[in-house]
């Protein structure tokens, strides 16, 4: 089952269950591309709250799809990053630098509509 | 001859090694509270030892004796070497040195040897032996108070480590979503990731936005230290927190530039202060974004 992209407004919310495989973050990445063109969204918030492993191929993933939303003139935010998976990632040398990062789904809803007011709820 | 595990303090001693210390016993026993009071004569004059040995009263020097017979003749140690093994805590808990204790053994042998071959000028081969005794006696003897001598010092460092360790990763709250992290002393790996996690955990109980690290009180910052502390910044980060790094000191600046390193990503602030009033504006940013978007949410 592909992963459940929400719509809110003018952003699109993906809050991340289980682990996903290699292969569903793939499919999420071009799925969220599409949504992202398809409803002109112009945020999208990625939820790994619910995560307690971030794995070098999952930050990548991360980090491209923020990229992606980015060229199609949207911004994302990645939040919930739950302290040992901050502190596994930082020791193994992963990082999501250049995108938005908050500590929950509130913050950065906040964050993303600042640092980018197109993306305020219509 | 050794002195068996710890707790049971009988040492294993052959026949041959019983007869020598016997032997060696013979001529110091008569003689013990002589010897005992030159030796804390000679030390009284010792920069550590001097306060350490008193000559003992009469009563003391009689016990000691009693307990090195009862270990020599009825081969029962424990009362004596349990005894050797609190001086040797006493010594290490008063700080006294490896050498300066080490020297009271020294001392003994120079005034037995003489002695023994006084006495026993006459019959080599018993002199021979008696001189062995004297070795066994005084390695028993430096054994039990090195053991226990070691097994303080190191009770003495663990227990300081415990302490240090409390005090090194302090977490304060300044205010409302805002952290202060003030670091003292140097860093190592140990400390650093202990340093990282407690951050992190703090930032989610209490949802901070901004973190100032102070590094006023750390002599030396290193590429290693540099590393821990890109590591600990690039941590909060993710988990949506700016971190600030203040008090970096000129000499440690320079240290850093010399060594090529891409600080690029740790924000340093000049001292505490420019740290707190930076991270506070942070602060406020993120206080205003959070009421604009509640105002948003709230139009119908």
């Amino acid at each position: 089952m592909s992963i459940p992209i929400l719509k809110h407004g003018a952003t699109l919310i993906v809050s991340l269950q289980a682990e996903p495989t290699d292969a569903e973050f793939v499919e999420l990445q071009t799925d969220l591309t599409r949504r992202v063109t398809g409803t002109h969204a112009k945020g999208v918030i990625i939820d790994v709250t619910a995560l307690d492993v971030l794995d070098s191929f999952a930050t990548r993933t991360l980090r491209e799809i923020a990229q992606t939303v980015t060229l199609c003139g949207a911004r994302a935010a990645i939040v919930g990053v739950q302290p040992e998976v901050a502190f596994a990632m930082a020791q193994l040398g992963l990082s999501l630098e250049g995108t938005l990062t908050a500590l929950d789904l509130e913050d950065g809803l906040a964050l993303l509509h600042a640092t980018f007011p197109a993306a305020l709820v219509r | 001859m050794s002195v068996n595990g710890r707790g049971s303090l009988a040492p294993k001693l052959t026949g041959a090694e019983q007869q020598s210390l016997r032997e060696f016993w013979d001529v110091y026993e008569p003689r013990f509270a002589s010897i005992g009071a030159e030796i804390a004569e000679d030390a009284a004059d010792h920069p550590e030892l001097g306060s350490f040995v008193g000559a003992g009263n009469g009563e003391d020097v009689a016990d000691n004796r009693e307990r090195i017979a009862q270990a020599i003749r009825g081969g029962d140690w424990q009362d004596y070497l349990s005894r050797m093994m609190d001086t040797g805590s006493r010594y290490a808990e008063a700080g006294l040195s490896f050498s300066a204790w080490f020297a009271t053994g020294r001392a003994l042998r120079s005034k037995l040897v003489p002695l023994l071959t006084d006495e026993l000028s006459g019959e080599p081969q018993r002199l021979a032996q008696a001189i062995r005794g004297v070795s066994i006696y005084i390695d028993l003897m430096m054994l039990a108070i090195g053991d226990s001598f070691i097994d303080a010092k190191e009770r003495i460092i663990t227990e300081q480590q415990d302490v240090l360790r409390g005090l090194s990763t302090p977490v304060l709250e300044l205010r409302n979503g805002l952290l202060l992290v003030p670091l003292i002393g140097f860093i190592d790996s140990e400390r650093a990731l202990l340093l990282t996690g407690n951050l992190l955990e703090a930032i989610a109980a209490r949802r901070a936005k901004a973190i100032v690290l102070d590094i006023t009180g750390v002599p030396a910052v290193d590429s290693a230290v540099a590393n821990h502390l890109m590591q600990t910044v690039q941590a909060t980060q993710l988990m949506g927190a700016h971190t600030l790094i203040s008090g970096l000191s000129p000499e440690n600046a320079q240290t850093l530039v010399r060594l090529g390193l891409d600080l690029g990503r740790l924000n340093t602030v000049g001292t505490l202060a420019d740290g707190v009033v930076a991270a506070t504006s942070i602060l406020k940013d993120a206080e205003a974004r959070t009421a604009q978007y509640e105002d948003v949410l709230g139009q119908p």
